[in-house]
């Protein structure tokens, strides 16, 4: 008995002895450069991701500017102002030079959370962006409009928001909760905006027969709707783009409402507390240079903010499409808490 | 036994090491006002919920543990255990793996309530057949060769000996509530917003908006109300084990009750195949996706083995404090309300370096599973070795000593195979891991991912490597069980 134990034991430790050791080495590797990093960028994990724009931009950064990146992972866009938080009440030394993936959602509470520096934006912005997106301290590199997706010829095209309300789509929809999910809250948000609070939360009530699922995230109504399980999905309009890029699909289609439709834009913000804040300036004047627009475009499957970018390519579509006026958004957000009271009640 | 002050102090820093994360919350407890009819009512729901979950996860597993027995008469045990691996398949990958063949295969599925109670039963049949098969065990086989020769029909015998088994099944029962009652994505995916768990309400307080007072508010409101249940279950008086002999309990076998076992394994297996081709040709199309596959393979072995390495510590510690009485209210009473805050509080915990990053979610997930894994039949063990431990200790024997010789020996393969199970959980799990490491470190975060960025087909073709590293994690430790069991023998 004692022999087998000792054996098991000793095998168990090699085994994570072996495990430790790859684990080191290859954090080594990787960690090599970002010991003598010169600048640190905070982001949500996805956008590191191999598949992601990340890794291009640090390697394009560094070639142009001689600055090494060293990322700083957090678990996703909603978590990056409690990280922020909890790295200032714990006087943490890895501070962030630039932060990336703030939203139209979390900018009052980013603005209140911590002081942020002015950045110099060029004037190259894109257009069909409503002009009050902009601020002094935050700078959008990517963004795009919001919509139900499906698949053409599963589904009747609606042309306004109330036709969703027809027995046509009885069943139909695929949302996301607003209290777990952005998107989720985008959509409340955005049909308070075009409504009022009280028509607005009618609305939803109205909605119920037509809702199928409601999700705690974005990525599970999505594999829901790519599985068949919801004719329509709450998502970004560049959704069709992966379909029609990757898997060569043109059936996935974005409705283009007659109301104006709501948007989602990822901001880049330097906070006060940066070390190297020129390099950080110079990285978020580099997200807007068109290689880097480009890059981020067809890897986050988002709009560039720069002109020009998108022309020739399949991401030049949603032309002259209605956007919300963004002070009704603030407002609204300014009562997310009361709005998201009311919207639980309504047991959807 | 008695325990001696340095015994309890030795106990105090156990617990305090296992415990020490939570401390981290105190400073941000404050009053915060709580709409409390809504959050009554919530509970209310998902109580109701977690009940009927519950029971019809009983039910499906009681036929289940009969096809257990069924199988385990007919096959060699090392198939065995590849078998009992093959029923945990549900509770080891993403719920949506197997909510989108299910609703797939099944159009007419329910939503709403029975949805989630049906779902839930589905999701969890294999590990509560496994569970019961154990009590069952555990508690019948002394009268296995008395009901066969009877010709005692299989409920027959478990309605005649139900006050044997009653506790440990109230005690999975609650176990089962707790679960329920703390899962997150399938009473919302499935139920709508009206069933949804006080669960999302304390990370919509975190995460929307970084209200901590409030998510602690929540957090003692469900301490506090799973506390009650199990304050209610202490009343129950809990007859001492006996020691499962090896004998076939032949009357317990139906080879119908591996129908619910199997099934939910066979939807998984199904949906995977649908979407094998359309995966490897995406794959194929884009091979980036697959960069650093390694990296989190071996991070998901390295998270298992650590997790069911303090898993094993932790039970084995826990083994040798159960030997007191004093110290057994406590490891009856231990439960993890929330997996949220669970997770929160190691997000606080400072430590940045890969190695104790890896250390800190092994030592999460051991808190998150070990009070599920004690109620697995390790306090019924424990106590089923009383008369021998009173017998030691009259006859002179130290706790260490008695421990060394007669606990730890009899607890070692069900400690093993409990840790190997641990292990399993720790390599499928991406929701408290990632909450607390920021960023991907093994495999079911790195296939989360892909879900999360529209490459569903590629992530589920790529979760058979969780399987992989779950069955080596599960392979290492069945083989310690199995090699303890029969040097028992």
């Amino acid at each position: 008995m004692k022999r087998s134990l000792w054996t098991f034991g000793v095998l168990f430790l090699v085994i994570i002895g072996c495990l430790v050791l790859w684990t080191y080495k290859n954090e080594l590797v990787s960690s090599d450069g970002d010991d003598e990093a010169d600048l640190k960028v905070m982001v949500y994990s996805g956008f590191l991701k191999s598949w992601a724009p990340g890794p291009e931009i640090a390697l394009e950064f560094e070639k142009k500017h001689k600055i090494k990146i060293k990322w700083i992972e957090v678990n996703n866009a909603g978590m990056i102002l409690e990280n922020l938080a909890l790295r200032k009440q714990e006087k943490m030394d890895e501070k962030p030079d630039v932060v990336l993936g703030l939203d139209l959602l979390s900018l009052p509470e980013a603005r209140a959370a911590q002081a942020w520096k002015k950045i110099r934006t060029p004037s190259v912005m894109i257009k069909d962006l409503p002009t009050t997106v902009m601020t002094p301290e935050f700078v959008p590199f990517d963004w795009a409009p919001l919509t139900f997706i499906f698949r053409r010829t599963e589904m009747p095209t609606p042309a306004h928001i109330d036709d969703l309300l027809k027995d046509s789509y009885a069943n139909a929809l695929a949302l996301q909760d607003p209290r777990t999910s952005s998107t989720g809250l985008y959509f409340l948000i955005w049909t308070l905006a075009l409504k009022g609070d009280e028509a607005g939360f009618e609305f939803l009530k109205n909605l119920k027969p037509s809702i199928r699922i409601i999700s705690p995230s974005w990525s599970a109504s999505y594999s829901l709707f790519q599985n068949n399980q919801a004719p329509m999905v709450f998502s970004f309009f560049t959704s069709t783009l992966y379909h029609y890029i990757n898997e060569g699909d043109s059936r996935y289609q974005p409705v283009y409402f007659d109301d104006p439709h709501i948007y989602s834009i990822e901001y880049a913000g330097v906070p006060e507390s940066c070390e190297n804040c020129l390099g950080a300036q110079k990285f978020v004047q580099f997200l807007l240079t068109p290689a880097i627009q480009k890059i981020i475009m067809e890897k986050n499957y988002m709009l560039p903010v720069v002109d020009g970018v998108r022309k020739g390519t399949p991401f030049d579509f949603p032309k002259n499409i209605q956007l919300i006026d963004q002070s009704k958004l603030d407002e609204l957000l300014g009562r997310k808490q009361e709005l998201l009271e009311r919207w639980k009640k309504l047991n959807l | 036994m008695r325990p001696h002050l340095k015994h309890g102090l030795f106990f105090a820093i156990f617990i305090l090491i296992f415990l020490f994360p939570y401390l981290r919350l105190v400073p941000r407890m404050a009053f915060a006002p709580m709409d409390l009819e809504y959050v009554c009512s919530n509970y209310v729901n998902s109580f109701l919920q977690s009940l009927m979950s519950t029971l019809l996860s009983l039910v499906f597993g009681l036929f289940g543990a009969l096809g257990l027995f069924w199988l385990e008469g007919r096959v060699r045990a090392s198939r065995f255990a590849l078998l009992e691996f093959v029923v945990l398949l549900p509770a080891l990958l993403p719920a949506l793996f197997l909510v989108v063949p299910v609703l797939n295969l099944i159009s007419f599925f329910p939503f709403g309530f029975t949805g989630v109670v049906l779902f839930h039963a589905l999701a969890e049949v294999g590990i509560v057949a496994l569970a019961l098969k154990r009590i069952f065990a555990q508690r019948l086989t002394a009268y296995a060769d008395t009901a066969r020769m009877s010709g005692s029909s299989a409920f027959f015998l478990l309605r005649k000996t139900a006050s044997l088994w009653r506790v440990d099944v109230l005690n999975l029962a609650l176990i089962l509530i707790i679960y329920f009652l703390t899962s997150f994505s399938i009473p919302l995916l499935i139920g709508g917003s009206s069933l949804a768990s006080l669960e999302i309400s304390v990370f919509e307080s975190l995460v929307v908006h970084h209200n901590w007072p409030l998510a602690m508010n929540l957090f003692i409101f469900q301490c506090v109300s799973i506390g009650i249940l199990l304050l209610a279950l202490s009343f129950f008086k809990t007859p001492v084990a006996e020691e499962p002999e090896k004998m076939r309990l032949s009357v317990l076998e139906n080879p119908l009750g591996i129908f619910p076992l199997f099934l939910p394994p066979l939807f998984i297996l199904i949906g995977w195949l649908t979407q094998l081709p359309k995966g490897l040709h995406h794959l194929s199309l884009q091979p980036q996706v697959l960069h650093r596959w390694q990296h989190y393979f071996m991070g998901s072995l390295t998270l298992g083995f650590l997790t069911a390495g303090c898993v094993f510590v932790f039970l084995s510690l826990a083994s040798y404090f159960l030997q007191f009485k004093e110290f057994r209210r406590f490891f009856v009473s231990f439960f993890t309300p929330s997996f949220v805050i669970l997770g929160f509080s190691f997000f606080l915990l400072p430590g940045l370096s890969l190695l104790a990053l890896e250390t800190k979610i092994a030592w999460a997930l051991t808190i998150a599973f070990v009070p599920t894994l004690l109620r697995f039949g390790l306090l019924q063990k424990v106590l089923s070795l009383e008369a021998q431990l009173e017998m030691a200790s009259f006859l002179g024997g130290g706790s260490f000593y008695i421990f060394k010789k007669i606990t730890w020996p009899q607890c070692l393969p069900l400690v093993s195979m409990l840790s190997g199970l641990a292990g399993v959980w720790a390599v499928g799990d991406f929701s408290l891991s990632r909450v607390i490491a920021g960023r991907d470190v093994n495999l079911a975060m790195w296939v989360q991912s892909l879900v999360d960025q529209y490459r569903w087909d590629m992530a589920l073709v790529l979760s058979a490597l969780i399987l992989v590293a779950a069955l080596m994690v599960f392979g290492f430790f069945w083989g310690l069980s199995y090699v303890a069991r029969q040097k028992l023998i």
